[in-house]
């Protein structure tokens, strides 16, 4: 069950966390050389903010959390996502935008999907030997 | 061919030679040429290719400070000149760089060594460099050619333009200290901020002094000197010699304009002090806070229109008339055009001063500070229509909601009884603010369609007097920011724009718009928000604009150059929509009017990216040229 749930978060988790990442280097990038922004404090709340997002998303692929944890977990992502997103779209930076798009995309999706999985579970355990 | 037009064409061919340049596509002065149309006939860069612009060289002078290390911030507003084939431009270390105009590579540097402190202004200010050629350049002789450039403490540099050496038989020993004809409430130097104007043979010089600290200061003296010597010509004093002791500046410390023509010199007089408080000046100073004309050769007064009368808002005339001939009702008028911290724009007949769009007296709101009293009326321009709104721009939900209603419950303990309310004991509530309006870069103007282009702010400040006792108190251990003493006066000062706690601006945007007018109706063609709140890196809404310092320049094809936001942006306007067409970012806001140029056939636009404490503390020591790449 474990092992198979961990399969369930991982394509759109692996994204996320990816695409946290990368918005987390993007952000270190522009802080130190974008024209118009470099050493200024909005990228250094950027740079936070990814690696917050970047943090939440190890968390939540690497740790079996309670479910009310996992609640907590997933509305913090969803408010980062979107500050983070308005923040980079203020910054007029549009890579690290587009990262919080895919990044968002990719949460929803396994959001969406991890639920689907579950239940697909309840009727696999009916049956036993479809894990194989 | 009639008198009239064999007189023009006389003047035209002789114009290079009056002035000792071919003024093509040269930027000789401060304005670009010496009617202050910061207008160029270049034409490589159209509207159709300008997206393509990139930069073609950079270079960085080093002189740079954002207050840290023990020197006063740089504040950076010099217009690079381009002219004896080299783009020279002055430093806020109050040194010049002579610069390769196609490389950027420096040819030569020249330090005045002056002293770097904020010995009257609060920055490392300068606008830059001025440069005099001799009518017949001699070969071989040095110092036919001389660039001049002044210094905080009072001082005029000058060198010869191919070499960087001093001129030794420039006053002495090539610098001119012109603190030696301050004689009159010598309260500090006389800073030489502002590149002297150059007409012939002579350099026109204004100063700079300290801001709001003293009542009484040295009256605003223009000297006239020789180019070539720096003996003294002649004087010009606004203000009349029997009041001189009991106020005090009344200076020009913005650029001025000529006309070559007439050989008229074209002066912005500022405001007397103490700016904020009149009761020790209730004489009539008529040419205090004015446009005055003077004959170039005398110093004699030919006409002066003051624009606000008995100032107590320091509303200085504080940029060159721009000069241009209009076309109305089927008259070619000699005209300028005046913009103003107090958002009108004058539009005057240049031979006589008077207005061209009337100017009406209008009733004001009167002081109920003791001791003073405010003009009963003002001067009032409809046409052109301000830059700047009758009214203020009211209070901004968002800056409101965001603390709590600090906004709104401000604005109840001012006074605001619109344009022209007196600074007063509860706090006065100021629309347009001390920095305008329109700053000291003024417009731009293209001659041929005589379409007037100009930026300006919408800021609001609230103005509070202070009885001399209170004010002792409040600074008694060090003086908080925003206070001013005005020593001598009966009132200190406290000034500060109108921001939440949070920082955020309580009046409505936009805060910077850009305008164009037609001059031959007077008519606005369009008014664009300008330029973009930054702040901590966040670019707020194009809707909101930003205050801008500096000034555009127009060239023949059609298009507007200009910086001066507080966003670090340089940008390229279609003159006839006011759209953005390219725009590139650089170092610090660039705040100094902006220069084109063309050699060896390229046409270059080159900004200075200095920065302004005003708008953000961002600054620099950067120099861009931007040029088309050879296949556009």
């Amino acid at each position: 069950m474990v092992q198979a749930r961990w399969k369930s978060v991982s394509y759109g988790a692996w994204l996320f966390l990816l695409s946290s990442g990368a918005a987390l280097c993007l952000s270190v990038i522009d802080y130190l050389f974008a024209a118009g922004i470099n050493h200024t404090g909005g990228v250094v709340l950027v740079i936070v903010s990814t690696a917050a997002l970047l943090l939440a998303a190890l968390l939540a692929i690497a740790f079996a959390l309670a479910p009310w944890l996992r609640g907590l977990l997933n509305v913090g992502i969803f408010l980062g996502l979107l500050g983070t997103g308005f923040a980079a779209y203020l910054l007029e930076a549009p890579w690290l935008l587009v990262l919080m798009v895919v990044a968002l995309a990719a949460w929803v999706s396994q959001l969406v999907r991890g639920t689907h999985r579950e239940v697909r579970f309840v009727g696999h355990h009916a049956q036993p030997g479809a894990m194989s | 061919m009639t008198n009239r037009l064999r007189f023009a064409l006389v003047v035209a061919m002789s114009l290079p030679a009056a002035t000792g340049l071919a003024q093509d596509q040269d930027w000789y002065t401060f304005n670009g040429d010496l009617k202050a149309q910061k207008y160029s006939t270049a034409t490589q860069i159209t509207p159709q290719n300008v997206q393509h612009l990139k930069a073609a060289w950079t270079t960085h002078t080093g002189d740079v400070s954002d207050g840290s290390e023990g020197k006063p911030v740089s504040d950076w507003s010099a217009t690079p000149l381009f002219v004896n084939d080299t783009v020279y431009v002055g430093t806020p270390f109050y040194r010049i760089f002579a610069i390769e105009p196609d490389t950027g590579k420096v040819k030569w540097t020249y330090d005045t060594k002056a002293v770097l402190k904020a010995v009257t202004q609060p920055d490392l200010k300068t606008r830059g460099v001025a440069y005099w050629q001799a009518a017949d350049v001699e070969a071989g002789q040095a110092c036919q050619k001389i660039v001049y450039m002044g210094t905080m403490d009072a001082k005029l540099h000058a060198v010869d333009a191919d070499t960087g050496k001093l001129c030794p038989g420039f006053a002495q020993g090539g610098i001119l200290d012109l603190n030696q004809w301050n004689t009159t409430n010598n309260k500090w130097p006389l800073s030489i901020l502002q590149p002297p104007t150059v007409y012939k043979d002579t350099l026109f010089i204004g100063w700079a002094g300290k801001d709001w600290a003293e009542s009484f200061a040295p009256p605003g003296r223009v000297f006239a000197v020789d180019a070539r010597t720096g003996a003294l010509k002649w004087t010009f004093d606004a203000l009349p010699p029997a009041y001189a002791a009991n106020t005090g500046t009344a200076n020009v410390w913005a650029s001025m304009s000529v006309d070559p023509e007439t050989g008229i010199l074209y002066l912005p007089v500022s405001s007397p002090s103490p700016n904020y408080y009149g009761g020790d000046r209730k004489e009539q100073l008529p040419l205090a806070t004015s446009i005055t004309a003077l004959d170039a050769d005398t110093g004699k007064v030919v006409w002066s229109r003051q624009l606000v009368h008995h100032d107590i808002w320091d509303y200085d005339t504080n940029s060159a008339p721009v000069l241009v001939d209009i076309d109305k009702d089927g008259k070619t008028i000699p005209a300028l055009v005046q913009s103003s911290k107090q958002g009108f724009l004058y539009v005057l007949d240049r031979r006589t001063g008077e207005p061209i769009y009337p100017i009406e007296e209008t009733p004001v709101p009167q002081s109920v500070v003791a001791g003073d009293q405010a003009a009963p009326t003002q001067p009032y321009v409809a046409v052109p229509p301000p830059v700047v709104d009758a009214e203020w721009p009211g209070i901004s939900k968002l800056a409101d909601i965001a603390s709590l209603g600090y906004c709104s419950r401000k604005f109840h303990e001012l006074r605001y009884d619109g344009k022209f309310t007196p600074p007063s004991l509860e706090g006065s509530l100021t629309y347009p603010a001390t920095v305008g309006g329109t700053e000291w870069g003024g417009g731009a103007v293209d001659p041929t369609t005589q379409t007037y282009v100009v930026n300006s702010s919408s800021t609001v400040q609230l103005y509070q007097l202070i009885k001399r006792d209170e004010y002792n108190d409040i600074t008694r251990n060090g003086t908080p920011d925003g206070y001013y003493p005005q020593t001598g006066g009966p009132y200190g000062f406290h000034i500060e724009t109108f921001l939440n706690p949070l920082g955020m601006p309580c009046w409505n945007p936009p805060y910077g718009t850009l305008s164009s007018y037609d001059l031959k109706t007077g008519k606005l063609l369009w008014k664009e928000p300008f330029g973009e709140v930054q702040k901590w890196g966040f670019y707020m809404p194009h809707s909101w604009g930003s205050v801008t310092i500096g000034a555009p320049l127009i060239t023949q094809s059609g298009l507007i150059f200009i910086g001066a936001s507080m966003d670090s942006r340089v940008r390229a306007i279609d003159l006839k929509t006011g759209k953005v067409l390219w725009q590139s970012i650089v170092d610090a806001p660039a705040v100094a009017m902006p220069a084109t140029y063309s050699y060896k056939g390229k046409q270059y636009v080159v900004f200075v990216a200095g920065g302004n404490a005003i708008l953000t503390p961002k600054v620099s020591d950067e120099i861009v040229a931007f040029a088309l790449p050879a296949a556009s």
